[in-house]
């Protein structure tokens, strides 16, 4: 009897997983077989409130998903807040192409659960099963992209407005430089 | 949140836990080098697993079809060559061709009197000395292989061992980093990717490699016309995983046999330029392609580890110790390396 609601349960656990890994882009186009298979190389963590989850500068080696629970995302020395995340929401995702730094820290505020992906678990799928690896290489580079054009477009405002700034300087310049000549 | 421990108390706990371990594994050597026998070889086999993953295979199918060529393979060159190595071991047991080697050892015996008799030295009767030498010696290595039950049970465990951690390898990991504290837990993932990585690279290289001089070996010996050459061959082989020391055991062993068997020197320099050229095959040709650069062992490591194992591990220690020691080796540097990015010495 035991097995049999031990199987019942883990089938709704199982559920609420899919469901819940399934609102994350990077997992959206799998199926439950699929699902279940990347399900198998994820990591569940429980962490109390107040816990951190990587520090700023650490190497990163994947991303997680958030269950249940808060997250605070910190920048340091300055402790300010840059995002809050909650059930459904992912972090870290970055990391899953390459081992760069965290550039923040992640903290709990609330006792949490988290999925976390990590890269060597990655690259060991996309070894023992190349097209379910490509599905979720796809929507990474997607993603990746996607910040890349993003930071494109803030770059290129941020170097209008140096421009602009600029141009309204140089009057100002020659001011001094006439002042100086007298 | 977090308390502070003072570093020496770290040092102190993990020096404690490190000597319980060791006291624990020395305590069940036995299991312990067949579970390490069985790691290995399933390390070994682990990509040929997934490449058949990556074909549409399940795990366990997978498994199973890379357990049944091996044992097939395995199977084959037993009933090919049990029959020869089982005969030069048994000649070498009952004992060499004593007429060639009674010659041998007299003019030996001969030279050196004539030279030490200035120091004393009038009867050295080596043969006897010699004699006695090689029968307990010898005993002594076949004292080391188990007996027949036991030899029987270990064929049995290792194939065993090695075909579950094929299978559940990556269940088994992810059981135990799930045990490992969320502090640490990012720091233990990179650690042991980084340790596989470097890992597999070496111990199948070395495995490649050893197979090279092995075959070289015994096609060589088979050539040059030595006595045992297939145990020489697959000696000189497994020697080969030693740095520094294996080559010259192996190419030792040949030219000690060859002048016991034959009587005569001629075939000493033949043999010494064999084990030479097989040595820069491996060196120029092998090892380049195959081995990680950085698991480099010291030869004084090389030495004590060898010392340790062959006291603690017997025969099957002494083969293990190397690639193990290359197991500890690059796992503690990564440790390391790992604890400073994350900020945790």
């Amino acid at each position: 009897m035991d097995s049999f609601w031990g199987n019942i349960f883990k089938r709704q656990d199982q559920q609420d997983t899919y469901t819940l890994l399934k609102k994350v882009p990077l997992f959206e186009a799998m199926n439950p077989r699929e699902m279940d298979a990347v399900e198998r190389i994820m990591h569940r963590r429980e962490y109390r409130a107040g816990e951190v989850v990587f520090r700023q500068g650490e190497p990163g080696v994947g991303m997680y998903v958030v269950q249940h629970g808060l997250v605070e995302i910190i920048y340091e020395p300055s402790g300010e807040v840059l995002a809050e995340l909650r059930d459904g929401d992912f972090f870290g995702e970055i990391a899953l192409l390459n081992e760069t730094p965290r550039s923040a820290t992640a903290k709990t505020t609330t006792a949490s659960t988290l999925w976390g992906l990590f890269q060597p678990d990655l690259l060991d799928l996309l070894e023992r099963d190349p097209r379910l690896g490509v599905k979720l290489m796809v929507p990474l580079a997607q993603i990746a992209g996607r910040r890349l054009i993003r930071a494109d477009a803030q770059m290129q405002e941020m170097r209008e407005e140096l421009a602009h700034y600029e141009a309204q300087k140089k009057p100002g310049r020659i001011d001094i430089q006439d002042e100086r000549s007298i | 949140m977090e308390q502070k421990i003072p570093l020496w108390i770290k040092i102190a706990l993990a020096a404690a836990v490190g000597v319980g371990v060791l006291w624990v594994l020395a305590s069940i050597r036995g299991i312990v080098t067949l579970v390490v026998f069985g790691a290995l070889l399933a390390y070994l086999f682990d990509p040929l697993v997934n490449r058949l993953e990556a074909r549409g295979l399940g795990r366990t199918l997978a498994t199973v079809v890379v357990f049944a060529v091996t044992s097939l393979v395995v199977a084959t060159l037993l009933v090919l060559f049990f029959p020869a190595v089982a005969s030069q071991a048994q000649a070498i047991q009952t004992g060499f061709d004593v007429e060639h080697a009674r010659d041998v050892v007299e003019q030996l015996e001969g030279v050196l009197e004539e030279r030490l008799t200035v120091i004393g030295v009038t009867d050295l009767d080596l043969m006897t000395s010699m004699q006695e030498f090689i029968r307990t010696n010898v005993d002594d290595v076949f004292n080391y292989v188990p007996g027949v039950v036991s030899l029987i049970t270990q064929l049995v465990i290792i194939p065993f061992i090695m075909f579950f951690l094929l299978k559940d390898g990556r269940l088994i990991k992810k059981g135990f980093i799930n045990l490992v504290p969320n502090r640490y837990f990012e720091f233990t993932l990179n650690v042991l990717h980084k340790t596989d990585v470097q890992l597999g690279n070496y111990l199948r290289g070395q495995l490649f490699a050893s197979l090279v001089v092995a075959l070289l070996s015994i096609g060589a010996l088979w050539l040059l016309k030595v006595d045992y050459f297939v145990l020489i061959g697959l000696f000189a082989g497994l020697t080969n995983m030693i740095p520094y020391l294996g080559p010259v055991a192996g190419a030792s062993v040949a030219v000690l046999v060859s002048v016991i068997t034959t009587g005569n020197l001629a075939t000493v320099l033949p043999i010494i330029i064999t084990f030479i050229i097989i040595q820069a095959i491996d060196n120029a040709g092998v090892q380049p392609l195959v081995l990680a650069r950085n698991v480099n062992l010291h030869p004084l490591l090389i030495l004590l580890t060898l010392i340790i194992a062959g006291k603690f591990f017997g025969v099957l220690g002494l083969l293990l110790a190397v690639p193990a020691t290359a197991v500890l080796k690059v796992f503690v540097q990564e440790t390391f390396a790992n604890l400073r990015r994350y900020r945790l010495a």
